[in-house]
Order: C-alpha cells, then sequence, then structure tokens
C-alpha cells in the first residue's frame, strides 16, 4: 500500500512540471511585451534594456523556464506581478479561501444530493419518479454556471432582494455562488449514479442477496450502493477541477474576491506570472485532489487497488506459480 | 463493381450482419450479403432507433431550427445587426422589436440571431480542430503505438491535470480574441479526451481479423486506417462530436464573457450578456435572451448527442 501511494505520489511531480512548462510555453509565446506593458509608451532604449535585465527577460527561453521552475519547486515563488510587483503566490493565498469553500461546499452538497436522487431513480426504473429525475436532468444540463448565474442573480437579488448581489460580507454572500456551484456536478453525478446502480443491480452477487433474505434496503445501501459509487465518486477531482476553473466566471458575476477573479483582472491586465500562478496552483489542487480520491478509494476497495498498482498482478502471478508448483 | 465499392464492401460498418459471417470470403454468401446490406444497413438502423426516440427527434429538430435561423439571420430580420437608435435604447420586447433594443437602441433579436451564427461557427471551427487533432493523435497512439503512443498518452496526461476550462482560457489569453484564435483556444481544450476516446477505439479495432485481412492482402497503413478502421471507430466519434457543440457552445461564450473569446462589435451569445450584466438592473432582457440561446442550444445538441449514443450502440440502453 505505501509502495502504491508512493508511486502515485511520485507520479504527479512529473505531471505538475509539465503542467508548469506548457503554461509558461504558451504564457512566453503570448504576443505582447511585458516590458513595454509596464513602462507605458514613452522610454529610452536604455531605461528598456536595464527593466529587460532586471525581470530576466533578456535571457533565452530555456534559461526562463529553468529559473521559473527553480523558483516554483525550491521557493514556492511564481514570481511577481508586472502591475503591481506583489509576489504572484501571496495574491494566491490571499484569494484562495473563498474559491475554495465554494468550490468544495457546492461539490461536497452536489453529491450529497445527487447520489441518493440517483439511486431513487434507478431503483424506481422505469417509474415516474425516474422520467422526472432523468428529464430534470437533461434540462438542468443545458444550463451552465454562468447562465444560472445570471437567472439566480435576477431572480433572488433584484426581484426578491433576499440575497446581497455583489461581494462576500458575510455568509449570505457565498448562497449563489455555491448554488451554481452545485448544479454541474450534480446533474453529472446524478446521472452517473442511476445508471451505474442499474448496471450493478443486475450484477449476480445482488441476486444471492437478495437470495440469502438481506432486505430489499440493505441490498441496495450495502450490497449495490458500495460498488456502484466507485465511478461517481472518481470524478470528484474532476469535478472540484472543473468548479474552481469555473469559478472565473461566476465570482466574476458575484464579484466574490476569490482566485476567478483574481484571474479575470490578470488577463485584462496582460499579467502573464500571474495567469501562469493560478492555473498552475489550480491544477495542483485539481491532482491533489484526484490523488485524495484515488487514494481512499484503494484503501476502501481491493479491486481498485489491484488495478492501479502491478503489486497485486505479481502477488497473484506468484501465487499461480506456487499452486502450479505445488500440483507437480 | 469498381475498386472502391469491392474496399467498402469488405469493411463490415457497411453491411449491418457482416461481423456474424467472420468465414465470408466465398463468392456464394456475398450476394445473400448484398441483398440484406440493402435491406437494412447499419445507418439504417440508427436512424430507425433514432426516429423511436422523441427526446432525441426534438433535439434534431431544435439544432436543425438553430441552424437555420443562424445561416437565415439576414433575410429573417430587418434590421441591421449594428444599426444604432440612440433614441429607442432599452425598448422592452415588442412586436416591432421582438426582444427589445440594447443599449445603443441595436435590435437585441437580430444581435442574438447574428450572435448565433458566431457562436455555431466558431463552436463548428472548434470541433474540426479538435476532431482532426484527436484523429491524427490517437490514430498514431492508437494504430502505430511505441515510443510516439507513450508521448502521446503522457502528454494528454498533462494537458487533463489542468481544468478544461482553464485552459481555454489560458490558450485564449494567449492567442488574443477573435473568431479563429477562439475557436483554436477551444478545440486545443477539447483535444485530449477525444485523443483518449479514439486511441482505445482504435486498439479494440485494430487486431480485429478484417484489419489483419487488409493488412495481410498489402494495404499500406494510411489505407488501413481510413478504410479499415476509421469507418468502425466513427459512432463514438459522432457521439462525442454532437455533445462537443453543446461544450464547445459554453466554453466560447464563457470566453467572451470574462472579455476573451469574440468581442463586440462582432455580436456573439457571451459578450451580448456581458453586456447585458452591466445593465442587469435596469433592463433584463439583454441579459436573459442570450442565455436562453445558450440554454436551448446546449439542450438540442445534449438531446442529439444522447440520442445518438442510444441509436449507435443498442447495447448500452437497456
Amino acid at each position: 500500500m505505501v509502495k502504491y501511494i508512493l508511486k502515485r505520489i511520485l507520479w504527479m511531480i512529473p505531471i505538475m512540471l509539465c503542467v508548469a512548462i506548457i503554461v509558461f510555453t504558451i504564457m512566453y509565446f503570448t504576443p505582447g511585451d511585458p516590458v513595454m506593458a509596464i513602462l507605458g509608451s514613452s522610454y529610452t532604449q536604455e531605461a528598456y534594456e536595464i527593466k529587460a535585465q532586471e525581470m530576466g527577460l533578456n535571457q533565452p527561453f530555456i534559461a526562463q523556464l529553468f529559473n521559473y521552475l527553480k523558483n516554483v519547486v525550491t521557493k514556492f515563488d511564481f514570481g511577481q506581478s508586472y502591475i503591481n510587483n506583489r509576489p504572484v503566490a501571496t495574491q494566491i493565498i490571499e484569494r484562495f479561501q473563498p474559491t475554495f469553500i465554494i468550490a468544495v461546499l457546492g461539490v461536497l452538497l452536489s453529491q450529497l444530493i445527487a447520489i441518493p436522487v440517483g439511486v431513487m431513480a434507478a431503483t424506481h426504473h422505469m417509474k415516474p419518479l425516474d422520467y422526472t429525475v432523468t428529464s430534470l436532468c437533461v434540462i438542468l444540463a443545458a444550463i451552465p454556471g454562468f447562465l444560472l448565474a445570471v437567472f439566480l442573480m435576477l431572480l433572488f437579488c433584484l426581484k426578491l432582494k433576499w440575497l446581497p448581489a455583489a461581494g462576500i460580507t458575510n455568509w449570505t454572500g457565498y448562497i449563489l455562488p455555491v448554488m451554481c456551484s452545485v448544479f454541474g456536478p450534480m446533474v453529472a453525478s446524478c446521472r452517473m449514479t442511476r445508471s451505474s446502480m442499474l448496471e450493478v443491480v443486475r450484477q449476480d452477487y445482488i441476486r444471492t442477496a437478495r437470495a440469502k433474505g438481506v432486505s430489499e434496503r440493505d441490498v441496495i445501501r450495502r450490497h449495490a450502493l458500495k460498488n456502484a459509487l466507485i465511478p461517481v465518486l472518481t470524478m470528484l477531482g474532476m469535478h472540484l477541477g472543473g468548479a474552481m476553473g469555473g469559478s472565473i466566471l461566476v465570482e466574476t458575476i458575484f464579484t466574490v474576491p476569490g482566485l476567478g477573479t483574481l484571474m479575470k483582472q490578470a488577463i485584462y491586465n496582460q499579467d502573464y506570472p500571474l495567469i501562469q500562478g493560478c492555473v498552475i496552483f489550480i491544477s495542483f489542487i485539481m491532482c491533489m485532489m484526484n490523488l485524495l480520491t484515488d487514494l481512499a478509494y484503494a484503501v476502501v476497495d481491493p479491486r481498485v487497488y489491484d488495478q492501479m498498482s502491478d503489486g497485486g498482478k505479481k502477488k497473484r502471478r506468484k501465487k499461480a506459480k506456487k499452486n502450479l508448483e505445488v500440483a507437480a | 463493381m469498381s475498386i472502391t465499392e469491392k474496399e467498402k464492401k469488405k469493411a463490415p460498418h457497411k453491411g449491418g450482419h457482416a461481423h456474424k459471417h467472420p468465414d465470408r470470403g466465398a463468392r456464394k454468401p456475398e450476394k445473400e450479403h448484398k441483398h440484406r446490406a440493402r435491406k437494412h444497413s447499419q445507418w439504417g438502423d440508427v436512424w430507425f432507433r433514432l426516429r423511436r426516440n422523441k427526446l432525441a427527434i426534438i433535439g434534431m429538430s431544435l439544432a436543425l431550427i438553430l441552424v437555420l435561423l443562424a445561416v437565415f439571420a439576414p433575410v429573417l430580420t430587418p434590421y441591421d445587426e449594428a444599426a444604432q437608435d440612440i433614441q429607442n435604447r432599452f425598448q422592452m420586447p415588442s412586436w416591432q422589436h421582438l426582444m427589445g433594443t440594447d443599449n445603443f437602441g441595436r435590435d437585441l433579436f437580430t444581435r442574438v440571431l447574428y450572435g448565433g451564427r458566431t457562436s455555431l461557427l466558431v463552436a463548428c471551427l472548434a470541433l474540426i480542430v479538435s476532431i482532426a487533432a484527436a484523429i491524427v493523435l490517437g490514430a498514431v497512439a492508437g494504430y502505430y503505438g511505441g515510443w510516439a503512443e507513450t508521448i502521446i498518452m503522457r502528454a494528454t496526461d498533462m494537458v487533463q491535470a489542468v481544468p478544461p476550462m482553464l485552459f481555454a482560457v489560458t490558450v485564449s489569453a494567449a492567442l488574443g480574441p477573435g473568431i479563429w484564435p477562439t475557436a483554436l483556444a477551444v478545440g486545443i481544450s477539447g483535444v485530449a479526451p477525444n485523443v483518449r476516446l479514439l486511441r482505445g477505439q482504435i486498439l479494440a479495432v485494430r487486431s480485429q481479423e478484417y484489419v489483419e485481412a487488409a493488412v495481410a492482402t498489402g494495404s499500406n497503413g494510411v489505407a488501413v486506417m481510413f478504410k479499415q478502421i476509421l469507418p468502425n471507430v466513427l459512432s463514438p466519434l459522432i457521439v462525442s462530436a454532437s455533445m462537443g457543440i453543446g461544450g464547445n457552445i459554453t466554453a466560447i461564450s464563457g470566453l467572451s464573457f470574462i472579455g476573451l473569446g469574440v468581442q463586440p462589435p462582432i455580436s456573439e451569445w457571451g459578450n451580448i450578456m456581458t453586456n447585458g450584466l452591466d445593465y442587469i438592473r435596469q433592463f433584463w432582457p439583454l441579459a436573459v435572451f442570450p442565455g436562453i440561446m445558450i440554454m436551448l442550444t446546449l439542450f438540442a445538441f445534449n438531446c442529439t448527442g444522447d440520442g445518438l449514443r442510444d441509436a449507435l450502440d443498442p447495447k448500452l440502453k437497456q
């Protein structure tokens, strides 16, 4: 087990490095000169060169990339913002909290709603309840988060005036952004729970469980749901990543002081180090979450562990060999 | 019979039940097969199943209507997309202005129709980019394998570590605004999942006997790829494409919404909505109508995709 965890963590290192390289490369080849952006329209050639030297922009691409990676890895230093000269890492940490709260709360709530509803739809397969759930899913799947944000804002903030339309002053400010990040994962998980339950319910071990007289509730809860949840929960990391990626839209609408608005501002200002930092940071969080869900599942479910590590295969092969020898 | 026709007959995607006759090869059953193939081809079967799926038919009709609205936008509205009429700004919907007028007095219905043109065009361009790239990369990875496969698959791992929307935002920020850059940004961010999908499918098809037969009779790699393998991995690709249009529309309007993507004066649903958000307190139609159009489009293409998936793979739905 330890070996498997270590392997997974080690595999994350090249992935994150490559993400950093990809993002850095994209930003490097972006047209537009950051030195010119900082100095404005009137500057001398000398001032330009001094500034470029200071920012390390006169070095070749490989050297810049290497420096950037070195600083990120060793000092958690994503460079400085072009606009206000503050370290990117500090700005990210300042703005991280609301985005994280909204994403995590949204995804958790979505699962809390989606899984029971999905199970109910599956247990009432081909009945009105099932049809209601599936058609609701079809309709809700057609509403992207930012559209929902606009509609919710119109309804709750401007028509009913129940909730604040902008900013987060107290907990009421979180309600609408969280609602927006609930819907997407909710629809996806609900559909997935339903179809995966329908598949599991047909398995032989469910028939066995029923045959030996386990109550229907226990069959669903203990035998079916446990197995049906694997594909649903492995998507958690992705949902979280999606919620954090989508935050750029939702936060803009509700003017939440989070990573999304930070990024939007950075894009507007062409502040490349800041954009780079945000993208790498959010990807890192998503990778961590993926890792955690996978690990949690490997701990709980021996089959997943077997699938993902060679250890199980080797052991089985050894066992088979031994059996053969014994038989011989 | 021409050579191409013979080739087509060899590939089982044409004849509905060809895979049930693996020992077919003599001349005699060919005749019988020809007869059957005409009676119900694979696409005939698909259309038959699709027709019975009400939701898919609704989705497809809606998609068709939306496309027609976009194509015939100049005929359908008497107004000019950019004609300003400052005296009549913020008019509520009426018979004269079906959706009202915006902050410059431009007819909103006209702008939404033209916006649909842009959105659908960019979505299709992005789709072409991502599918074309995915076919090339997926084919190389799935068919040739080796170190190329390792590199391509690891690269998709890396790209998929970035949330797709963020990736699109990054690329779009790098390429700048406009129709082509946006299509490229959205297209590129959609390549990785399609590559994985295609590689998996190609791997499954590659070991089939008819591919082996084609290789044994001396077809070269490219011919095998395009004549034997691709037609047989087409169905998941079609489903992914019809779902992809909806996803692309969301991504494009999202990008335009935060000021990347397609920018005014070209109207696009996302940027009309941004504009609407600025005036949301005084005038709701400006944000709501393009939003409704995005919803309808997503609904149409999602339903079409769902229906196609069920129709193309009857094993899945039971």
